[in-house]
């Protein structure tokens, strides 16, 4: 190949990089790719033990200083079964994208502590009692309604190792897929298949799974 | 008589007549009553209304949630209930010298152990194919550049088919649509399989499979997995050092030792291999399963003494059948065996690959079609990659083949960047140093250009 051709490539590599090295993620693009698995879309919490955004006496209340050593260094939550990982078990983020994602999480789920919340209200139903969550945005006036099961401790076991383990096994291979890419049914059949192509166990399989299911949005 | 306004006023009344004052009273008292009570009338009609607006979006709400929850019994373990006895409200009214604002009395709430919110049911998004079926696959533009010679544009499609029957049967099949050096399409079956789920650790499979000697080949040849444009030297579907896939039978799955601690095996029975022949020596080996007079024995271990590191061995046995240029069978049983070991670490934000494997046909000096030397296929890769600045990823590799075809011996260096727009879709630059014959491809240094995107 001639070396002008050389040189050419080799200088659109170097603006290429130039122009995306000073380019960190925004917020919402690392919330979105790493935190929401466990955190949820809503803020509240997609795996048991992860806290609660939008709590008037969550983790929010704490300085941006302590927070972001809790997201470098990982921290776990007094009562809760698993821990959060370092950078949220993504070593590539840097601190400036650590920092846009703290900057987004309080810009999107502090002001739902505005928000009016109606108790919760026990309702009968067919299989049991089902919790009714309804939250009321003061700003559109739009009211939103959650179903809110309890889980068995042995639920909340199997999801904390469904979430080690989507972190740990997947990256033998490729890039963990995030919970938010497919419907919980279409994650049924593709653990069938990686059961196979990775030579899961059943049991881990099925950790995974609840795992994906439960923070799939 | 007629009393004036004035005159009626509780605070400013002087009485005349006392009877008239009585009968004047309880008509102002009853004034008053129906004045004060008036707009706690309208406001209890509001609120009456209110209220069965409110009970009747309960009511839709609990349908829809009802639905949601006997989906949810069917496809997750069912949860344990707390049975709770909900409280009847009641309105009360607080004394007229307050302001009259009726209260609901919520019904008290149990405390609850750790919740978990249920992820809403989601039509799936193949409703022709049902939610037990999933289309996926990958998709690749490739470009090419040697040295000496012209680049050219290249691409592949591989869909992915998968059908699920509950947890006890999957169909999952792969074809690749590709183009030849002529621009003609191409169409290959990669693998078609009915998986059945005997148990937790073993899983049948039958059918056309990826051959599970090795991992490479298995485990990371798709072009959104594989951080390089090419695979490793003697990897490729034209050098075949290790074989690409098998038709028949096996059985897999993985044995949990300890909390850390997990073995994975494979073992099959297949269609054998078959070997091209011409000018009285090997020229090429076939191992995707045409020879169905011999069978191939073999498997793969696979150790992880943590999550993160695994190390293989794999073998097979089989005789390999010897086919001339007119398709002739010349020979139709000589040993062949196949030999592999692999390792792969990753932590964090660096990977480190390694795989040798080899095809073996040994001589055979009283061979019966007068091919009395044997063919060696080889081929071992060591690589390295490292993620930096979130999206980008640097991979250095080395790799070498050899073949009984002198002109195919080739050691080669790559160097790669990638810039990953998510997890599965990824641009990939790469150069590679190539070391073979002079005067043949395998000398020619290379630029790749490459999108790929898993979907």
């Amino acid at each position: 190949m001639e070396n002008r051709s050389w040189m050419n490539i080799l200088l659109f590599l170097l603006i290429f990089f130039l122009t995306f090295s000073a380019y960190a993620l925004s917020g919402q693009a690392v919330y979105t790719q790493s935190c929401i698995a466990c955190h949820g879309a809503s803020g509240r919490g997609a795996v048991p033990g992860a806290p609660d955004f939008t709590s008037k006496n969550g983790p929010l209340n704490k300085s941006d200083k302590i927070l972001l050593e809790h997201i470098i260094n990982g921290y776990q939550s007094p009562g809760s079964p698993m821990a959060m990982p370092p950078k949220g078990g993504n070593p590539k983020l840097t601190d400036d994208d650590l920092k846009n994602s703290l900057n987004y999480i309080r810009r999107k789920f502090e002001q739902k502590t505005s928000m009016q919340n109606k108790p919760s209200i026990k309702v009968a139903s067919n299989t049991g009692i089902v919790s009714l969550k309804e939250t009321k945005n003061l700003k559109n006036n739009k009211t939103s309604t959650e179903a809110i099961l309890p889980v068995s401790p042995e639920e909340t076991a199997s999801i904390a190792r469904g979430a080690q383990a989507w972190a740990v096994t997947c990256s033998g291979c490729h890039n963990a897929r995030s919970p938010n890419e497919f419907s919980s049914e279409q994650w049924h059949t593709i653990m069938q298949h990686m059961r196979v192509q990775a030579h899961l166990t059943g049991k881990q399989t099925r950790d995974m799974l609840k795992f994906l299911q439960n923070s799939s949005q | 008589m007629i009393l004036s306004n004035e005159e009626v006023f509780i605070n400013g009344i002087n009485a005349k007549d006392s009877c008239f004052m009585d009968v004047s009273k309880r008509v102002l008292q009853g004034l008053l009553v129906s004045i004060a009570s008036f707009p706690l009338s309208l406001y209890a009609t509001e609120n009456t209304v209110n209220l069965k607006q409110e009970i009747a979006l309960l009511k839709n709400q609990l349908q829809n949630l009802e639905e949601r929850v006997a989906y949810a019994d069917q496809s997750i373990n069912s949860t344990p209930v707390i049975a709770t006895t909900p409280r009847k409200t009641k309105i009360t009214q607080k004394s007229a010298k307050h302001n009259i604002v009726p209260s609901v009395v919520k019904p008290s709430i149990a405390p609850q152990p750790t919740q978990a919110v249920l992820p809403p049911v989601e039509k799936s998004t193949t409703p022709f194919l049902g939610n037990n079926a999933l289309l996926t696959g990958y998709g690749t533009a490739t470009y090419i550049n040697p040295e000496h010679t012209h680049g050219s544009f290249d691409a592949k499609f591989n869909p992915i088919f998968l059908y699920r029957y509950n947890d006890l049967l999957l169909w999952e099949s792969e074809v690749e649509f590709s183009l030849n050096s002529s621009g003609e399409t191409e169409t290959t079956l990669e693998f078609a399989s009915l998986d059945w789920f005997i148990n937790d650790y073993i899983t049948l499979v039958a059918g056309k499979f990826l051959s599970p000697l090795g991992y490479f080949i298995r485990n990371l040849h798709p072009s959104w997995i594989n951080p390089l444009p090419s695979k490793p030297i003697g990897f490729d579907d034209d050098q075949a050092a290790p074989p690409e896939s098998e038709v028949g039978a096996q059985l897999l799955g993985a044995i949990p030792i300890s909390d850390t601690m997990t073995l994975n095996y494979s073992i099959f029975i297949a269609n054998g291999p078959q070997a091209n022949v011409a000018n009285g020596a090997v020229t090429d080996i076939q191992s995707d399963g045409m020879n169905s007079a011999n069978k191939i024995y073999g498997g793969r271990i696979g150790f992880l003494p943590i999550p993160s590191l695994e190390v293989g061995v794999s073998g097979a046995k089989s005789r390999v059948a010897f086919q001339d240029s007119t398709d002739a069978i010349v020979e139709t049983s000589r040993p062949y065996t196949v030999l592999g070991v692999d390792a792969s670490y990753h932590r964090e934000a660096l990977g480190l690959r390694a795989e040798y494997i080899q095809q073996l046909v040994p001589d055979d000096a009283n061979s019966t079609s007068g091919i009395t030397q044997g063919g060696k296929w080889k081929a071992w890769y060591a690589q390295g990659s490292y993620r930096f600045l979130s999206s980008w990823e640097a991979i250095l590799r080395y790799g070498y083949y050899s073949s009984p075809q002198v002109d195919q011996k080739q050691h080669q260096t790559t160097l790669g960047i990638d810039y990953w727009f998510m997890d599965s879709a990824v641009a990939k630059l790469a150069y590679e140093f190539n070391f073979g014959q002079r005067g043949t491809a395998a000398n020619a240094n290379r630029v790749l250009l490459q999108l790929a995107y898993g979907f």
